[in-house]
């Protein structure tokens, strides 16, 4: 590998987004263990209008879930194309969760509306993204209540490859649960992976629970959830290195449905 | 010589059963006279029995014919009351924290540690085989060793469950203060949570009169009621103040759970890099073992010695831990029927290591005297001097109240020492009546309760009385972390760089500083950025970023 070679200090003023290289950090973190963690004791505790404040006195909530959103690239990707849906990533990492929240306020404060006259319609750029440190799998209801949610992704999560660490992906049985608790009937499940067999973990316990069917990419597609993929395939981290090295990206999409009691 | 508290005691109309350390006595209810007992086992039954260690969870079936039994061991046995002969063992995949019998008593459910509620009929044979040994291995989620059938999971310890009274639903409470009502037996489908604890939750219970109400408590100060259907909270009753002098059994401070051995584990690297740093220096270590971890007493003290420059007071902090008093409810009951008909009269209460029994009218109802509502709720004690372990409801009439059974760990407060201490009694009856306790005196004792403080006292060597470890969960449930500290708080943004201090942290996060004050001056001057330049400062930091890697 090459020898990291170290740029000079640009001028501070001119580079008001925050450096991905002040926020490096391991790449995993022990979802079973208590951490230093703040969380809202129920959905209703929390005041979205400090994540939202140009949706304050709306009673949005957030509609998209990004969970272990990284470094943010799928909710900045998604920021414009949906101004006027509520985006909440989670991440357990600090270091990087706070990396998206300065990347957050720097992108709201320096990005010019598209349209001159854009005050009448939409709340300003990025204005309707935000980012949690939460540890999802333990925290996911604290955030969201019962079928508020309409889209969730799962992008390259950590694949734990070790069959013993298997218990602490982010796709389980009984985690599946707590997902269809907060997506709507008619909602997406995205994941999307470059490790083959973390793929069709997934895809199994999607399939084989009771609350999901699998969608196809076409389906989509025709339903107007085109830019969603480009986005999921192309916008984050994880995704863009996966290209870099010519790796395979392993999609699977399944809609929240409804069952009936036995 | 020392003796085993009852640990359980489930009455019934013929015979009761008894719980004490690892044994198991059937009772005869009439006459007390023990009609089986495990301590009459001998050869290979009885090392059997001993190797599983203390018995941890159990029940009874409705008609008493079945007893379910898990150990340390994680061994699950079905015992036949007649014989108290081992129908059946099975492996459970993770210790259990309580199993249960359906009302039909053909299906046993159990909550593990892992935090998976699992399904087990009553005589194994009909389930399929262990999925361990299926072809796709690599899809297992959980270990199955007895092939039981998964309900549903939480990612946390569960401490207690269960079924609503049509036995549609099922009712989850774990460590991390969720409260999960999912349909039964289809538990993938959740109903509602009831959201709203701010410490662990360790006892449930749907009153009989009120099934559609849910009272639950743990460590928080109050006790709370909810429509558990909905998830909303109807009321709150505060018991904390009143409860707290009769808790007599006080943990080292700070003293983690057994999930916490990793520690924060996904703490930047940085804070890592740091503390292995500051090793040596003698005086920022004494500030560590203040703000993380309590070691055990031992090693403290090993490293004290180390350390010539540790400040006196400092290690008699160190060498007896402070002792905290913490709140754990162990079990919620309800009793008599309000004036209204509708819902019960009275709540009583029990909390882990408290020596008393409490009660308190059902919220909803008012109390007759002064009218008022039950945000004073007045909170009536019954103290029995000994820590209380359990307590049974044996009967709830409208005229004569409700008569309670509390099991008490009687050789509380011997163990120190004084052999001839006269003999603590395992069990009191308590009447409680129109809001007044009262403890019913030796003479009135029925025959099974004479036996149960007598015949039915089994001896206990100290190893299996340690072994007991009856207040775990008072160090276990409660979350090791610092309140104080919040790791996204970071309020010095402001000043931090002119701080000498804070260029001892490091490049990476002057780094940060200095980007956010830019960005922060930016805005003062409200200059703006053409969302061209932005895009190119976004590759720019692309192209860094490749390099790094």
């Amino acid at each position: 590998m090459a020898k990291r070679k170290r740029q000079p200090d640009s001028d501070p003023v001119k580079s008001l987004l925050p450096q991905k290289r002040h926020y490096r950090q391991r790449a995993h973190a022990n979802p079973f263990s208590d951490h230093n963690l703040d969380y809202p004791a129920s959905p209703d505790a929390i005041d979205w209008s400090t994540h939202y404040p140009a949706f304050a006195g709306t009673g949005k909530t957030p509609e998209f879930a990004d969970v272990g959103c990284g470094f943010g690239g799928l909710l900045i990707a998604l920021a414009p194309l949906f101004p006027d849906t509520l985006m909440l990533g989670m991440e357990i990492r600090v270091q990087v969760s706070q990396y998206v929240q300065d990347r957050i306020a720097a992108l709201r404060a320096t990005t010019k509306p598209e349209t001159p006259d854009a005050e009448t319609s939409s709340p300003g750029p990025y204005q309707n993204v935000s980012i949690v440190r939460a540890n999802a799998m333990k925290f996911f209801p604290n955030y969201f209540r019962k079928h508020s949610l309409s889209a969730i992704f799962f992008l390259f999560p950590d694949p734990h490859f070790k069959q013993r660490k298997h218990k602490a992906r982010i796709i389980s049985p009984t985690l599946l649960a707590e997902y269809a608790y907060a997506l709507r009937p008619g909602g997406i499940v995205y994941t999307i992976t470059d490790v083959l067999d973390l793929h069709e973990w997934m895809k199994t316990h999607l399939e084989n629970f009771p609350l999901f069917e699998p969608v196809d990419e076409e389906t989509l597609r025709s339903e107007g959830k085109g830019p969603i993929l480009d986005a999921v395939r192309q916008s984050t981290e994880e995704g863009k290195k996966v290209e870099r090295n010519n790796g395979d990206k392993w999609l699977a999409c399944f809609r929240r449905i409804e069952v009936k009691r036995e | 010589m020392s003796k085993f508290p009852h640990t359980r005691f489930f009455p019934g109309r013929s015979k009761a059963v008894v719980i004490s350390g690892p044994e198991i006595q059937v009772v005869n209810s009439q006459t007390g006279s023990i009609l089986c007992s495990t301590a009459n086992l001998e050869g290979d039954l009885r090392e059997s029995l001993l190797k599983s260690g203390p018995i941890r969870c159990v029940d009874v079936d409705n008609g008493l014919r079945h007893v379910v039994t898990v150990g340390d061991d994680k061994k699950m046995k079905v015992w036949d009351t007649e014989s108290l002969k081992v129908l059946s063992e099975r492996e459970l995949p993770k210790k259990p924290t309580e199993v249960r019998f359906t009302k039909d008593g053909q299906t046993i459910l159990t909550a593990d540690k892992f935090g998976d509620i699992f399904s087990y009929p009553l005589h194994p044979g009909s389930e399929t085989a262990p999925t361990q040994s299926s072809n796709r291995p690599k899809f297992v989620s959980h270990d199955n060793p007895s092939g039981g059938k998964l309900i549903l999971g939480h990612t946390s310890l569960l401490t207690t469950f269960l079924l609503t009274k049509d036995e549609k639903y099922i009712v989850t409470a774990d460590r991390d203060e969720h409260i999960r009502v999912s349909w039964y037996p289809q538990g993938y489908n959740i109903e509602s949570y009831c959201l709203g604890h701010e410490k662990f939750v360790s006892a449930l219970h749907i009153p009989t009169k009120s099934p559609s109400k849910l009272i639950s408590g743990g460590g928080d100060p109050s006790l709370k009621l909810w429509d558990w259907y909905e998830g909303r909270l109807q009321t709150e009753i505060r018991i904390l103040e009143r409860v707290e002098p009769y808790i007599k059994i006080k943990v080292p401070q700070g003293k983690g759970g057994r999930w916490d051995e990793d520690g924060d584990d996904g703490e930047e690297g940085g804070q890592r890099g740091r503390r292995r740093g500051r090793k040596g220096k003698g005086k920022s270590k004494a500030d560590g073992n203040q703000s993380e971890t309590p070691q055990p007493e031992g090693i403290t003290e090993d490293m004290d010695v180390q350390m010539g420059d540790v400040n006196e007071e400092q290690k008699r902090a160190d060498q007896e831990p402070e002792l905290e008093t913490i709140l754990a409810i162990r079990r919620i009951a309800t009793v008599g029927s309000s004036n209204s008909g509708e819902g019960p009269q009275d709540l009583v209460f029990s909390a882990i290591g408290a020596t008393a029994l409490f009660s308190c009218p059902y919220p909803g109802t008012t109390t007759p005297d002064t009218g008022q509502e039950t945000a004073d709720t007045i909170i009536v004690v019954c103290d029995l001097g000994h820590p209380v372990l359990d307590f049974v409801v044996i009967e709830d009439h409208e005229e004569a109240g409700a008569l309670f059974w509390v099991l008490l760990d009687g050789e509380w407060g011997i163990r120190a020492g004084a052999d001839g201490a006269p003999p603590t009694k395992m069990v009191r009856a308590v009447r409680y009546r129109n809001g007044e306790f009262i403890v019913l005196d030796e003479g009135s004792e029925s025959p099974l309760l004479s036996s149960l403080n007598s015949t039915a006292v089994l001896s206990a060597t100290p190893a299996q009385l340690s072994s007991l470890d009856l207040y775990a969960a008072l160090s276990s449930l409660p979350k090791n972390t610092h309140a104080d500290h919040d790791p996204m708080d970071r309020s010095e943004t402001g000043s931090a760089l002119g701080d000498s201090s804070s260029t001892k942290l490091g490049g990476k996060h002057m780094g940060k500083l200095k980007t956010r004050m830019a960005l922060a001056a930016a805005m003062s001057e409200s200059k703006q950025l053409k969302p061209a330049e932005q895009m190119e400062e976004d590759q720019r930091d692309g192209k860094k970023l490749k390099q790094g890697e």
